[in-house]
């Protein structure tokens, strides 16, 4: 009996990350106690569970201690989620993630389903990276969402959107304001 | 030219400059066109079966899951080594490593899925740098910065 | 003695394959300049060209009207740069050349040099691009444009001043 309590704790670790191959042989055991009930509870609703086992890796590499890299992984499943909802059950799992990133960026729920509506029947996924993108850009966030629709609403395809991220890196590499560079953009492109 | 504005008169003037064939442009096409001549039967045969085989393989592959080739790029005069980690190789530093070309750069050609993926590059095993002309993810959890690249797929 | 397109066609036709290069450097220097300033790079317009004249080849022998060459290789040619042009704008993380040159300022685009005025030119849409550059750049009569692209006069018209309506609102109104 004592010996099968053993077998048992030795290869809890094994049985536990067995679900997410990827974690396997790559994250220490303390670690995978706790993420991996946040990744089981991501996956029992429906959530992608691609991104979150990445950002458990992204951890492990960057030397974080598990406390933090399980905050993180919190962190993105409740986005993941807040998305979800707010894009309702057709999304993809490109657009939840791209949702997510978007939340992280600090656009609003009602940025999202502007920007979701805007897309009407299409992907939104394109259209939520390319405002994060902005703001990463330094764009303020309600420049980017104003920009971003904009672009959609004149019927922009994610081609365009994604030229239109990259004129405005090059003018904030180029030294010009960041939001006069994406309003200008969004003129330049999206005029006609 | 009348109906031209004077501002875009400098603009005609710079388009105006001429351009000279660039050397061997000629015998290229001459080349091509003498090619085309000699192996016209065979170019039938060979593109027919090749489009036969790119209509059956877009009919059973949906465009959008089609990989992309993605030039990784980094100048870094100083390195001994440099890998790439990301959300397309679970972040390990011993899966893409990056060739030098050149004194200072390294570069590495990564076949992705159309998607979004979060990356940086380890110079010499302990430095972080995320990619410098990139767009920067804006969830840095754990310190160093990461990259993001966004791989759009042929149709949208 | 300079002979016409279609006493070279009919020498290439009769197994003269070597005669064609009189048609390739007719018509390079005669497209050239106006292919490169279309797709904003040498490089892409001499592929252009490239193709164009092999597939002008291909087809000699079931074109009839051969002194009419140089309008069916011209639309054989603006139809290689569209599609090279849709090519590199699906290109996900590299841009048209033209774009490269590009400098905003806050509320101007100053122009420099060539490299400004191609990417002014490239902000045009092809249509109106195409029709401008034959216009003012390779100066030719609007009859000569309309025998060349098979467009009709006022279609024609109408795009030059679209595209010069365009540049002028992108040099910021009617300075002079």
């Amino acid at each position: 009996m004592k010996q099968l309590l053993v077998a048992a704790l030795l290869l809890a670790p094994t049985t536990l990350a067995g679900q997410y191959p990827r974690l396997t042989g790559r994250v220490p055991q303390p670690l995978v106690s706790a993420v991996v009930p946040l990744l089981d509870s991501a996956r029992a609703a429906g959530l992608p569970t691609d991104l979150l086992e990445a950002k458990v890796l992204e951890g492990v590499t960057k030397g974080a201690n598990a406390d933090v890299i399980a905050n993180a992984v919190r962190r993105l499943a409740t986005d993941l989620g807040t998305a979800r909802r707010l894009l309702g059950g057709g999304a993809s799992a490109r657009e939840i993630a791209a949702g997510a990133g978007a939340l992280r960026a600090g656009f609003s729920g009602a940025d999202l389903e502007r920007i979701h509506a805007a897309r009407s029947a299409r992907d939104a996924a394109v259209a939520f990276e390319v405002a994060t993108d902005l703001v990463a850009s330094t764009v303020p966030v309600d420049t980017a969402a104003r920009v971003v629709l904009r672009a959609l609403t004149s019927g922009a395809s994610d081609e365009q959107l994604a030229q239109l991220r990259m004129a405005v890196e090059r003018d904030v590499a180029n030294g010009v304001p960041a939001p006069v560079a994406a309003s200008l953009r969004a003129t330049l492109l999206f005029k006609n | 030219m009348t109906e031209l504005p004077g501002n875009l008169r400098d603009i005609v003037t710079q388009l105006k400059e001429p351009v000279t064939a660039s050397a061997g442009f000629r015998e290229r096409v001459m080349n091509a066109v003498r090619a085309t001549n000699a192996r016209r039967p065979l170019a039938w045969i060979v593109g027919g079966l090749l489009a036969a085989g790119v209509a059956l393989f877009l009919l059973f592959h949906p465009r959008s899951d089609i990989e992309r080739p993605t030039t990784f790029l980094l100048l870094a005069p100083h390195a001994t080594t440099v890998a790439l980690v990301g959300d397309f190789n679970d972040w390990d530093p011993s899966a893409t490593p990056l060739q030098s070309v050149g004194d200072s750069a390294w570069f590495v050609v990564v076949s992705l899925k159309p998607g979004r993926y979060r990356y940086s590059f380890v110079v010499d095993g302990q430095r972080w740098m995320a990619d410098p002309t990139a767009a920067r993810a804006v969830d840095h959890d754990f310190g160093p910065e990461s990259s993001v690249v966004t791989v759009l797929s042929r149709r949208t | 003695m300079t002979p016409t397109d279609g006493e070279v066609i009919g020498r290439v036709l009769a197994g003269d394959v070597a005669a064609y290069a009189i048609i390739v450097d007719r018509y390079h220097a005669r497209f050239a300049r106006f292919a490169t300033r279309l797709l904003g790079s040498q490089e892409d317009a001499e592929e252009a060209l490239q193709d164009a004249f092999l597939r002008a080849y291909r087809g000699l022998g079931r074109y009839q009207d051969r002194e009419r060459f140089a309008s069916w290789l011209y639309r054989i040619l603006v139809n290689r740069c569209r599609s090279m042009q849709a090519r590199f704008a699906r290109r996900s993380r590299s841009v048209p050349d033209f774009e490269s040159g590009g400098r905003v300022a806050a509320d101007d685009i100053r122009l420099a040099g060539r490299e400004e005025a191609i990417w002014l030119i490239g902000q045009l849409p092809l249509e109106q691009r195409e029709v401008f550059l034959l216009r003012f750049v390779e100066d030719m009569s609007y009859e000569d444009i309309a025998g060349l692209t098979g467009l009709g006069m006022s279609a024609i018209k109408m795009r030059v001043s679209r595209g010069l309506d365009r540049l002028r609102e992108l040099l910021g109104g009617e300075r002079q």
